[in-house]
């Protein structure tokens, strides 16, 4: 195998059963490209290289001592976006406010990927507490985009994102809001899956917007995203809003035929403010859609023009309340010497959070404050049970909608900094699934002239995330889809 | 349109300082979001009844537990992780709550 860091979880695990090489090769490789690429990507906050070669050693002595359980993901490298938590291990949520904070607990995915045996391979960098479109709000650094090192990778998921393009690893673990796993996954040219609200364990992911928070996988191919979510998905008690439903198999229905699949195309989703170069990469995957036997439906999503004002009132109401608990009591950074407590609170969280957080904060608060709770967050629900019902009625036509998952390609950093809410438009198709709850995923469908990904995003109804994955691998297959150089 | 954003209390709600930032670039900001979140007005009030959840059915809805003691985190490793450090007596340290 050439490119070891650039394989994917099938050719890895194919080569690491017959024993073609060593799981210290694997980790050897992961940290050799790391080590090459992340002064230019800035994709990690933490990794420890020793452990992860320790820990990668610790898989071969057991394997040579017949000890060893193959699973899905054994010894694969695996990185965790910085707000799920890590027992022991850094966690700061890309904020100053977490800064050296070490949880004394695991999230419940990262107990699911230590079951596997899998390669903890670091943690990687966001915008501040998941809030952002590009992570150039994380208070520590930028994350350059893999394909265009003057580009963002996209957020807020963006160290993960550009970590897996790149091949520092194999996949990542991202969390997705408002759009945060799609958007950098398409910006960065790879397949990012939010699943179906409830069907992956939030204990452990640090909240943001309870509502509409999703952890999923980043990953260089379909199967291998139907594989870490094969994984992690499933219910957990100490997640009450974690479904109990049965999980499907889903890498054993990829190949599947998609013949006679009737996917919905939604003229909303079209219209103005569409970049011509996504269109014309997303209208061709529609077209190899259509050569597999796809039906193409027309649909409309009449309130999904509302989508990112709503979004835009709940999700930071929701952080409102979900950011209270940085006080600086518990855990995290204090303002010295405080006069009482209020001080305390005040002056540890304005100098712990970000100018984003604020916004978001004060956003929220503002909404849900007397007065102002009509006018704001009941209209933004009334517009979110409108959304559920467009996709209630789209889906009685369709088995799934596919669209762009972003309006432009990945844009240049500081390009947007300046205006916020032209950063909150860049999640004009990927919100609505939040809302809703449905699974979606993108995955890339083209590349610009300029060599910049392009990425189709489909959406199913709820728990259909294996219908999503095969269509979407049938599609992968058929695209076989060149990559240009990436500029690391 | 100018609104009345009394950002000084909704500062005060969100127990956010805000003297160290630059407020006249805030409440710009501030007034173009809204500005942006005045489409929702037309969307009729008796469109339909709001939601405020993802819209998915859980079974149960409410999961319950039986009422027994479960091993939890340990204390003294929570509260080494607070900004004081450990404490002898596992407590988190604050400056006076009753003056």
């Amino acid at each position: 195998m050439s490119k070891l860091w650039g394989s994917d979880i099938r050719r890895l695990r194919d080569a690491l059963k017959r024993r073609d090489i060593r799981f210290a090769e694997v980790a050897a490789a992961c940290l050799e490209r790391t080590e090459e690429t992340d002064s230019r990507l800035g994709s990690f906050l933490y990794l420890d290289a020793d452990k992860v070669m320790a820990d990668a050693e610790v898989l071969d002595d057991k394997r040579s001592t017949g000890q060893l359980k193959l699973g899905f993901l054994t010894g694969i490298p695996i990185a965790l976006k910085d707000n799920i938590v890590t027992r022991q291990v850094p966690t700061t949520c890309g904020s100053r406010i977490l800064n050296g904070y070490r949880p004394p607990y695991d999230a419940h995915v990262v107990r699911r990927l230590q079951r596997d045996e899998s390669l903890f391979f670091g943690k990687t960098n966001c915008d501040e507490f998941a809030m952002g479109s590009s992570t150039e709000n994380s208070a520590f650094q930028p994350t350059r985009n893999p394909w265009d090192l003057e580009r963002v990778p996209g957020g807020s998921s963006g160290g993960a994102a550009a970590a897996v393009a790149a091949g520092q690893v194999v996949a990542a673990l991202g969390s997705d809001t408002g759009g945060s796993i799609r958007q950098p996954a398409a910006f960065c040219g790879i397949v990012g899956l939010k699943p179906t609200w409830g069907r992956v364990s939030r204990y452990g992911l640090v909240a943001f917007a309870s509502s509409l928070d999703q952890i999923g996988p980043l990953t260089r191919t379909v199967r291998d995203s139907a594989v870490v979510l094969q994984v992690i998905a499933g219910h957990d008690s100490a997640d009450s809003t974690s479904a109990t439903r049965t999980v499907d198999n889903y890498v054993a229905r990829l190949g599947n035929d998609v013949y006679g699949r009737r996917i919905g195309v939604c003229a909303e989703w079209f219209e103005e403010g569409l970049d011509p170069r996504v269109e014309k990469g997303v209208r061709a995957g529609l077209t190899v859609l259509e050569s597999l036997g796809c039906e193409l439906v027309d649909i409309r999503l009449p309130h999904s023009k509302y989508a990112i004002a709503a979004y835009y009132v709940i999700a930071p109401a929701e952080a409102s309340s979900n950011l209270a608990r940085y006080d600086g009591v518990r855990y995290g950074q204090r303002a010295r010497d405080p006069k009482n407590l209020e001080d305390l609170y005040c002056r540890s969280r304005s100098e712990g959070f970000g100018a984003e957080v604020k916004r978001r904060i004060l956003i929220g608060t503002y909404v849900l404050s007397a007065g102002y709770y009509d006018a704001y967050f009941q209209k933004a629900g009334r517009v979110r049970a409108l959304i559920q019902d467009d996709f209630r009625q789209a889906f009685e036509k369709v088995d799934l909608i596919a669209g762009p998952t972003t309006p432009t390609p990945p844009f240049k950093l500081g390009s947007r900094t300046d205006d916020p809410l032209s950063m909150y438009l860049s999640d004009v198709y990927t919100t609505t699934a939040n809302l809703a709850g449905i699974p979606a995923l993108s995955m890339p469908c083209s590349f610009t002239k300029e060599g910049l990904p392009v990425g189709l995003q489909l959406l199913a109804p709820h728990f259909k995330e294996a219908r999503l994955l095969e269509t979407a691998y049938a599609l992968e297959q058929e695209l076989a889809l060149e990559r240009p150089e990436m500029a690391v | 349109m100018s609104r009345d954003i009394r950002l000084d209390e909704i500062a005060q709600l969100a127990r956010l300082d805000l003297t160290q930032m630059d407020t006249a670039r805030l409440k710009a900001e501030f007034e173009r979001i809204l500005g942006y979140l005045d489409q929702l007005d037309e969307v009729a009030d008796d469109a339909a009844e709001p939601r405020f959840d993802a819209g998915v059915e859980l079974e149960p809805a409410t999961p319950m537990r039986d009422d027994r003691k479960r091993p939890s985190l340990a204390p003294d490793e929570v509260v080494s992780e607070s900004p004081t450090g450990a404490d002898e007596s596992n407590q988190f340290r604050v400056p006076r709550v009753i003056e």
